[in-house]
C-alpha cells in the first residue's frame, strides 16, 4: 500500500516537472517559431540561443507589481488565476506516455479529460467578471459561449474514437492503433478535434476572449504580475496537454510511425508527436487572421456539429455492420 | 474505518457545506461558485460508489455546462445592480414544501434499499461485468428506452422554444 | 456662362463681387441666402462635393470680422468655386451640414476655433478642445500660448454622449487602446456585441498647427507639416510647398519635380505598407506586420540617403528641393523597384485568398458611392466605393501628367475593396517610380535659389563666397519670402486622401491664415456610418480600413 502511494507521488512529481518544463519551453518555442515565421530571430540574448529566456520571463513577471483592482470582487479575483492552471495539471494523470509509463490507467480517462478540461472555462469567466471592467467582461462572455459550443464538438469527436476502440481508457485507445493510426481511420474526427481544441485553448485564430486588438487583453486585462502569469501558464499547460491527448487519440501515442525505427523508445516518439502538434498550433497562430465572434459560433453550430454528428452516425454503422 | 469511508465523510461534509453556502450567499456569482463545488464533491462521492461514468458526466454536464450557463446569465447583470436586488420571499412556502418532498423521497429510497434488498441497476456487480459505462448504455437503450426518448423530446421542445424566443427578440 | 454670372442671374443682390487669384474664383455671398445658394449649386450646378469649410479672422476691429469660406467642387466637370460669407462678431451663419453632411465636423471645428455659431447644426460642440476650454484659439487676439495659468480638461469632460436607447451598454474605446492607431477615442453603444451607434471623439493630439503656422515664416512652417501625417511626411511637405509656390506664382525645375514625385510615391508606399501591417494585425494576422515593416525600413533607408533624416525629412524647398540626389540613391531605388512586386505578392499570399481574411473584410463597413461623396470622403476609401477620382489625374501637379498609371477602383465599397485598391495603388506607385527613374532629367534642382530659398552654402562661406549670396542668406533668415496678397488652395493626393492647404497671404513674410484640409479627419467622420449594425470586432476593422493617422486627424 505504502509503496504504491510513494510510487504514485513520485510519478506525479516527475510528470508535473516534465509538464512544467514543456510549458516553459513552450513559450520559448512560441517566440522562436514566431520569429522564424516573421523573418526575424526571436529570443537571443538570455543564455545560449536565448535558452534562458523563459526563466527571465518568469523572474520578470514575479517581480512585477501585483495590482489588485480596488473595486474588484476579491475572492473571485484571486480564485480565477488558480482555476486557470489546475485543470490542465489534473489532466496529466491519465496521459499514457508509453505502454507502461502513466500515472494511472483510468477506465474513463477520456471522460475524465473532458470533465476536467471543461472546468477551465471558469478561470476565464470569473477572471473576466471579477475585474469589474467592461473589456474583460466581454472577453469572459465570449469565452463562455465559445467554450460551451466547442466543448460539444470536442466531446463528440472523441466519441468517434471511443466507438471504434470500445473503451474510454487512453491506454486502450493507443493499443488499438498499433497497426494503423486513428488519424487514418477517423480523419474527420481528427480535424474537428484539432479545431475544437484550438478554440478551447483560446488560441489564434480563435483567441477572441483575449483578442488584443479588440478587447485590449480580454479576460486578463485587469491582472498583473504572477496572477497574469498564471493565466499564461494555464494556457500553455493546456496546449501541451491537448497536444498530448491528440497524440494518444489520433497519432498512435508511443508507437513509431509505420513501425520504423523501433529502437527509439516509445516515450520519445510520444514527445516528438506531441511537439509536432504543438508546433502546428503555433504555426496556425502566426499565419491566420482572427475570426469574428459570430463567425466562430456559426462555424461550431452550423458546420462542425453536423459534420461530427454525421461522422458518429457513419462510425456507428461501421461498428455495427462492419465487424 | 476504511479509506473509502474517510473520504466519503470528507466529501459528504464538503458538499453539504457548499450546498448551504450556495443558498445563503447574497452575491450570485459566489453562490454559483459554491454550487459548482457542491456538484464537484457529489461527483467525488460517485467515484467512491464506483460510478465513474456518472461522476465524469456530473462534472462535465453540471459543473462544466450548467453552472457555466448560469454564470453567463449572472454576468450579464451589472454588478452594482445585482447587489441592490433583494430577492422576494414569496417562494418560501413552496420551497419548504418541495424540500419536505425531497427528504421524503430520499428517505423512501434509502429505506427501500436497506430493507427491500433492492440494489438498482448499477450495482458494483454490474460494473464488474463490462464497466459501468457500457451497462448504463445497455440499460438506457433497452429497459429505459421510452423514458429516454421522452426526455429527448422534452429537451428538443425546450431547444425549439429557446430558438423561437430568441428569434422574436432579434426581429423586434 | 461662368459660375459667377449664373449665380448673379439667379440670386441677384445676394451675390457680392467675385475675385480671381491664380486661377481660383472666389465669390462673396450674403449670409441670408447662403443655404439656398449652396442647395442650388449642389442640385442645379452639380457641385456635389464640399472640399473644405473654414473660418478666417480678418482682424480685431474690422466691421465684418469673420469670413466663413466654402470650397465647392463639381466632380464631373472638375470646376471649383470658393464661396465666402462675411459676418460680424457674434453673428450666426446657417449650417450647410444638411446640404453636405461632411460639413458637420468642419462647422464644429470653426465653432471650436473662432466661436462662430451655425444655425440649425445638430450637435454644435467643440471638435478638438475640451468642453471647458475658454476662448477661441484661431482668433487673432488669442495669444499663441493660450492661457498658461489654467489647466483645462479636468475631471474628464467630453463624455456627454447621449445613448440612443436605454437597454444598451456604453463601451469606451480609447484614447488608450491598441487598435485606435493613436489617441482616437470612440464611444460605442452596444447591444450585446452589436453596434447601435459609434461616436468618434478627436483632439487628444491637437497641437494647434494652424495657429503655430501664423507665427512663422513660410519656410519655417515646413517642419510643422511633417508632423501631420507622420507616416508620409513628403506628401505633407509637397502639399504645403506647392501651395506656397502657387501663391508666389513660381514653378520648380523639371528635375526637382521628378525628385518630388519619387519622394511622395515612396511615401505612398510607406504609408500603405504600415496601413497594411497594422490593419492585418488588427484583424489578428500579426505576421504581415513584420513583413511590411521590412520593406518600410528599406524606404526609410532610401529617405535617409536623400534627406539625412528617416522620419521628418523637410527635404523640399520653396522652388525645388534641398540637395540633389546622392549617387547611390538611384541604384538602391532601382533595386527596390525591381523587388517590390514580389513582396506585394507575398502579402497577398498571406491575405487575399485567405478564407478568414475574406470573411472578416468582405461586406464589412460598406460605404456606398453616394455616401462617400456626401461625407466628403477622399482617397482610397472613395475609390474603394467605386468613384474613379484621383487628384493626380483630376488636377495634375508636380508633373504627374507625364506619368502613366491607372486609378484602381473598387466595386463594393467594403473593407476588402479598399484593401484591394490600396494594394493596387502600391503597384501603381511602383510603376510611377520606375518611370521616374528612367526619365529623371538633369538640370537644376531649385528655382532661383537665394530669392525663394537659401543660397548654396558654399557661396555663403568659404572660397566661393560672394556678397550677393550673403545678402540673400541674410534676407532669407530675416524675412524669407513675401508672396503677394491673395489666397490659394492647393491639394495633393496624399496616401490617406485629399490633403489640401488653404493659405491666405496679407503680403507679409508669414501666412495670415493657413488651413489644413486633413483627409484622415474627414474620412473618420464616416466611421459611425461604417460600423452601425456590425460587431465590436468590426469597429477595429473599420478604423483600420479608413487608415487614420492621429497626427493628421488632430492637427
Amino acid at each position: 500500500m505504502l509503496e504504491t502511494v510513494i510510487l504514485t507521488i513520485a510519478k506525479i512529481i516527475i510528470f508535473f516537472a516534465v509538464l512544467m518544463f514543456f510549458v516553459a519551453y513552450g513559450t520559448y518555442a512560441e517566440r522562436k517559431v514566431a520569429g522564424g515565421i516573421q523573418d526575424r530571430i526571436g529570443p537571443l540574448h538570455c543564455g545560449p540561443f536565448g535558452l534562458l529566456q523563459p526563466l527571465a520571463d518568469g523572474l520578470k513577471l514575479f517581480f512585477k507589481e501585483d495590482i489588485t483592482v480596488a473595486k474588484s470582487d476579491k475572492p473571485t479575483y484571486y480564485i480565477a488565476p488558480i482555476l486557470a492552471v489546475v485543470p490542465a495539471i489534473l489532466v496529466i494523470a491519465v496521459i499514457p506516455v508509453d505502454e507502461n509509463i502513466m500515472i494511472t490507467d483510468l477506465n474513463i480517462a477520456l471522460l475524465y479529460f473532458l470533465a476536467v478540461s471543461s472546468l477551465s472555462v471558469y478561470a476565464i469567466m470569473l477572471g473576466g467578471w471579477a475585474g469589474n471592467s467592461k473589456y474583460p467582461l466581454l472577453g469572459g462572455l465570449r469565452s463562455a459561449s465559445q467554450f460551451i459550443s466547442y466543448e460539444l464538438v470536442l466531446g463528440l469527436s472523441i466519441v468517434c474514437v471511443a466507438m471504434l476502440v470500445g473503451s474510454f481508457s487512453l491506454r486502450d485507445v493507443v493499443l488499438y492503433q498499433k497497426d494503423m493510426w486513428m488519424v487514418f481511420k477517423q480523419p474527420i474526427a481528427f480535424i474537428c478535434y484539432m479545431i475544437a481544441a484550438i478554440a478551447e485553448l483560446n488560441r489564434a485564430p480563435f483567441d477572441l476572449p483575449e483578442a488584443e486588438s479588440e478587447l485590449v487583453g480580454g479576460y486578463h486585462t485587469e491582472y498583473s504580475s504572477m496572477k497574469f502569469a498564471m493565466f499564461f501558464l494555464g494556457e500553455y499547460a493546456n496546449m501541451v496537454v491537448s497536444s498530448a491527448i491528440a497524440t494518444c487519440l489520433f497519432l498512435g501515442g508511443w508507437y513509431a510511425p509505420f513501425s520504423i525505427l523501433p529502437f527509439i523508445p516509445g516515450f520519445i516518439w510520444f514527445l516528438i508527436k506531441t511537439f509536432l502538434i504543438f508546433f502546428f498550433m503555433l504555426w496556425i497562430r502566426w499565419t491566420y487572421p482572427r475570426v469574428r465572434f459570430d463567425q466562430l459560433m456559426g462555424m461550431s453550430w452550423k458546420v462542425l456539429m453536423p459534420v461530427v454528428l454525421l461522422n458518429i452516425l457513419v462510425t456507428g454503422f461501421i461498428v455495427t455492420f462492419g465487424r | 474505518m476504511s479509506y473509502t469511508e474517510i473520504f466519503f465523510y470528507i466529501f459528504a461534509v464538503l458538499s453539504i457545506l457548499f450546498a448551504l453556502l450556495t443558498v445563503t450567499r447574497r452575491n450570485a456569482v459566489h453562490a454559483a461558485i459554491c454550487l459548482l463545488l457542491t456538484f464537484f464533491f457529489i461527483a467525488c462521492n460517485y467515484v467512491l460508489l464506483e460510478a465513474e461514468f456518472l461522476a465524469a458526466v456530473q462534472v462535465l454536464v453540471y459543473a462544466g455546462g450548467v453552472v457555466g450557463l448560469m454564470l453567463y446569465v449572472i454576468m450579464l447583470v451589472r454588478k452594482d445592480e445585482a447587489d441592490e436586488v433583494r430577492q422576494s420571499l414569496g417562494q418560501r412556502v413552496i420551497a419548504v414544501f418541495i424540500a419536505i418532498l425531497f427528504v421524503l423521497e430520499i428517505a423512501f429510497i434509502s429505506l427501500l434499499a436497506y430493507y427491500g434488498n433492492y440494489s438498482g441497476f448499477l450495482s458494483s456487480k454490474m460494473a464488474q461485468i463490462g464497466g459501468n459505462t457500457e451497462s448504463i448504455g445497455a440499460v438506457l437503450y433497452t429497459y429505459f428506452l421510452l423514458p429516454f426518448e421522452v426526455v429527448s423530446v422534452l429537451l428538443l421542445a425546450a431547444l425549439v422554444g429557446a430558438v423561437v424566443l430568441a428569434k422574436n427578440r432579434i426581429e423586434r | 456662362m461662368g459660375i459667377f454670372e449664373s449665380l448673379k442671374a439667379r440670386f441677384g443682390e445676394a451675390i457680392g463681387d467675385a475675385r480671381e487669384f491664380r486661377g481660383e474664383e472666389t465669390i462673396y455671398v450674403s449670409k441670408e441666402y447662403l443655404k439656398n445658394i449652396c442647395l442650388w449649386l449642389r442640385d442645379v450646378k452639380g457641385f456635389n462635393f464640399l472640399v473644405d469649410l473654414c473660418g478666417v479672422d480678418r482682424g480685431v476691429g474690422k466691421t465684418d470680422r469673420f469670413e466663413v469660406v466654402y470650397l465647392l467642387r463639381n466632380m464631373d466637370t472638375r470646376e471649383q468655386v470658393r464661396l465666402k460669407v462675411r459676418i460680424r462678431d457674434g453673428e450666426r451663419v446657417d449650417t450647410v451640414s444638411d446640404v453636405w453632411p461632411t460639413a458637420n465636423w468642419h462647422e464644429r471645428e470653426v465653432y471650436d476655433m473662432f466661436g462662430i455659431e451655425f444655425e440649425g447644426h445638430s450637435n454644435l460642440e467643440r471638435l478638438y478642445l475640451p468642453d471647458d476650454y475658454e476662448g477661441f484659439p484661431l482668433r487673432k487676439d488669442y495669444p499663441v500660448r493660450g492661457d498658461t495659468n489654467r489647466i483645462f480638461y479636468e475631471g474628464g469632460a467630453k463624455t456627454k454622449y447621449k445613448p440612443k436607447r436605454n437597454d444598451t451598454t456604453i463601451l469606451n474605446m480609447g484614447p488608450q487602446h491598441p487598435s485606435t492607431h493613436g489617441v482616437l477615442r470612440v464611444i460605442l453603444e452596444l447591444e450585446g456585441e452589436t453596434i447601435v451607434d459609434a461616436c468618434p471623439i478627436v483632439g487628444y493630439l491637437h497641437r494647434g498647427t494652424e495657429k503655430l503656422a501664423e507665427q512663422k515664416t513660410y519656410f519655417q512652417v515646413l517642419p510643422l507639416t511633417d508632423r501631420l501625417d507622420y507616416l508620409a511626411p513628403p506628401s505633407n511637405n509637397l502639399a504645403y510647398i506647392l501651395a506656397v509656390e502657387k501663391l508666389l506664382g513660381i514653378e520648380p525645375p523639371a528635375r526637382a519635380k521628378y525628385i518630388r514625385v519619387i519622394m511622395t510615391e515612396l511615401a505612398r508606399i510607406a504609408s500603405h505598407l504600415i496601413w497594411l501591417g497594422t490593419h492585418a494585425m488588427d484583424i489578428g494576422a500579426a505576421t504581415v506586420f513584420l513583413y511590411t515593416f521590412r520593406e518600410r525600413e528599406y524606404i526609410y533607408e532610401l529617405w535617409e540617403m536623400v534627406a539625412g533624416a528617416r522620419f521628418h525629412q523637410s527635404y523640399f524647398r520653396i522652388g525645388g528641393v534641398k540637395e540633389d540626389l546622392p549617387e547611390e540613391f538611384i541604384p538602391a531605388l532601382k533595386k527596390f523597384v525591381d523587388t517590390f512586386p514580389r513582396k506585394i505578392d507575398e502579402y497577398e499570399g498571406l491575405l487575399t485568398n485567405n478564407k478568414i481574411w475574406r470573411v472578416r473584410t468582405e461586406g464589412v463597413a460598406v460605404l456606398s458611392k453616394e455616401d462617400a461623396i456626401r461625407y466628403g470622403v477622399t482617397g482610397p476609401i472613395l475609390r474603394g466605393s467605386g468613384v474613379k477620382w484621383d487628384l493626380r489625374k483630376a488636377y495634375p501637379y508636380s508633373g504627374y501628367e507625364e506619368f502613366r498609371f491607372e486609378i484602381p477602383v473598387g466595386e463594393v465599397g467594403d473593407t476588402f475593396s479598399r484593401y484591394l485598391v490600396r494594394l493596387e495603388e502600391m503597384r501603381q506607385s511602383r510603376e510611377i517610380l520606375k518611370q521616374a527613374v528612367e526619365k529623371l532629367p538633369d538640370g537644376p534642382i531649385k528655382f532661383e535659389p537665394g530669392k525663394y530659398s537659401f543660397p548654396d552654402p558654399e557661396e555663403v562661406k568659404g572660397s566661393r563666397a560672394n556678397i550677393e549670396a550673403l545678402i540673400h542668406q541674410f534676407k532669407q533668415v530675416i524675412e524669407g519670402v513675401k508672396p503677394p496678397v491673395g489666397e490659394v488652395y492647393q491639394a495633393v493626393e496624399a496616401p490617406k486622401g485629399e490633403l489640401g492647404f488653404y493659405i491666405v497671404s496679407d503680403g507679409s513674410e508669414k501666412p495670415y491664415r493657413m488651413r489644413i484640409r486633413s483627409p484622415s479627419l474627414i474620412n473618420l467622420q464616416a466611421l459611425p456610418l461604417l460600423v452601425r449594425g456590425h460587431k465590436v470586432a468590426d469597429v477595429v476593422t473599420a478604423i483600420g480600413s479608413i487608415d487614420i493617422v492621429l497626427g493628421e486627424v488632430d492637427k
